[in-house]
């Protein structure tokens, strides 16, 4: 009985060195292909109030087409101080449920304060101008990130940030 | 009784096992290395965590992940091997990754670069953007001059990791918010 016992507390101490580490998957249709992309949200860390997030969304193939990552108690605060599993998968579950729309709904270019996009404008109005698939998710208690999706080469792309208050209709 | 025993201990064994084989199944490229830097503090090292996961090594997402000495996340960064490594996103047929290629990648990328934020570039006064007034690469920064230029004048530790395949982005402690921020990202 012993044994048993030892050898279930050494199954235990295994679990308990894994830490934080949660997943939560949803089927996007973001592509407009008919293919079904996946977005996956992870917490990662020694423990829930220490985790990094990692948003990645991979396309029908299995290939990562974006990822994306934080320290969750910077970029959402006090929510994550005390933080154990169930705070975390809820979290994950609703971060995991991003905003779709296509990027003629992003402002036009002369409307974006600097440090927004990371584009040149040239590129910026093209991609604005083709009407592209775009999720937008967030990466901050204020803030969110939007993601196009170029369907010539199958993949993501950062296109702008904007705080959350700017996107309450 | 004893044959009983073994049985019950090596079948709770055998559970924990599976338990893991489970957490894994799914994961083929499953590869980290760490490396320690003296950055936000002088009496404590930071550790910075490298990974990769995927189905396979050329499907992987890597994650750049600096922690304190207390295991805080400072700063985290995830893109895809393949568009670290070539840009964008892999063409059909693309060659298999292996193992140690992986594990190589992942070793130099959390090799960064140590620096203090006196050896970056001046932006002069009649240069309109950081990128006008450096000589090698294009520089970009989310600072006006005058904070980018107290920041440097402060000459405050600072690391620097691959941020794509030819962009490098900088990190330093923000003097008054006390945490990390990104000074520059440069590249040609």
């Amino acid at each position: 009985m012993a044994c048993a016992l030892v050898a279930l507390a050494a199954c235990e101490q295994r679990s308990a060195a894994m830490g934080c580490n949660i997943s939560v998957t949803q089927d996007l249709a973001l592509s407009g292909s008919g293919a079904q992309e996946t977005i996956t949200a992870r917490a990662i860390g020694p423990s829930c109030d220490k985790a990094v997030g990692l948003y990645a969304i991979h396309d029908a193939e299995g290939h990562p087409a974006w990822a994306w990552a934080t320290p969750l108690p910077r970029a959402f605060g006090d929510a994550f101080a005390d933080a154990d599993e169930e705070v975390v998968r809820d979290f994950l579950t609703e971060w995991a449920r991003p905003r779709l729309a296509t990027t003629q709904a992003a402002p036009a270019w002369d409307a974006l304060t600097p440090g927004q996009t990371t584009l040149d404008r040239l590129t910026y109005d093209d991609i604005r101008a083709r009407d592209l698939p775009m999720l937008c998710h967030a990466s901050g208690t204020v803030r969110e990130l939007c993601v196009f999706w170029e369907p010539a080469a199958g993949g993501a792309g950062l296109y702008y940030e904007r705080d959350v208050e700017e996107t309450t209709e | 009784m004893r044959l009983a025993l073994f049985v019950l201990a090596a079948l709770a064994l055998s559970a924990c096992g599976q338990q893991r084989q489970t957490a894994s199944t799914g994961d083929g490229c499953a590869h980290s290395a760490t490396h320690d830097v003296m950055w936000t503090s002088t009496s404590a090292r930071d550790v910075i965590t490298t990974r990769s996961e995927g189905p396979s090594c050329a499907q992987a997402v890597v994650t750049f992940i600096v922690r304190n000495a207390q295991g805080d996340p400072l700063w985290a960064f995830a893109s895809t091997y393949y568009d670290l490594t070539a840009g964008g996103i892999p063409p059909e047929g693309a060659p298999a990754v292996a193992d140690a290629q992986m594990d190589e990648f992942l070793a130099g990328w959390a090799n960064v670069t140590e620096m203090r934020s006196g050896e970056l570039p001046e932006w002069r006064a009649d240069a309109e953007t950081l990128s006008a007034s450096a000589q090698t690469f294009s520089y970009d920064t989310p600072f006006d001059r005058e904070t980018y230029e107290m920041l440097r004048a402060r000459n405050l530790p600072m690391i620097c990791y691959a941020a794509s395949v030819e962009g490098t982005q900088c990190l330093i402690i923000d003097p008054a918010s006390q945490a990390p921020i990104m000074i520059v990202a440069y590249g040609p």
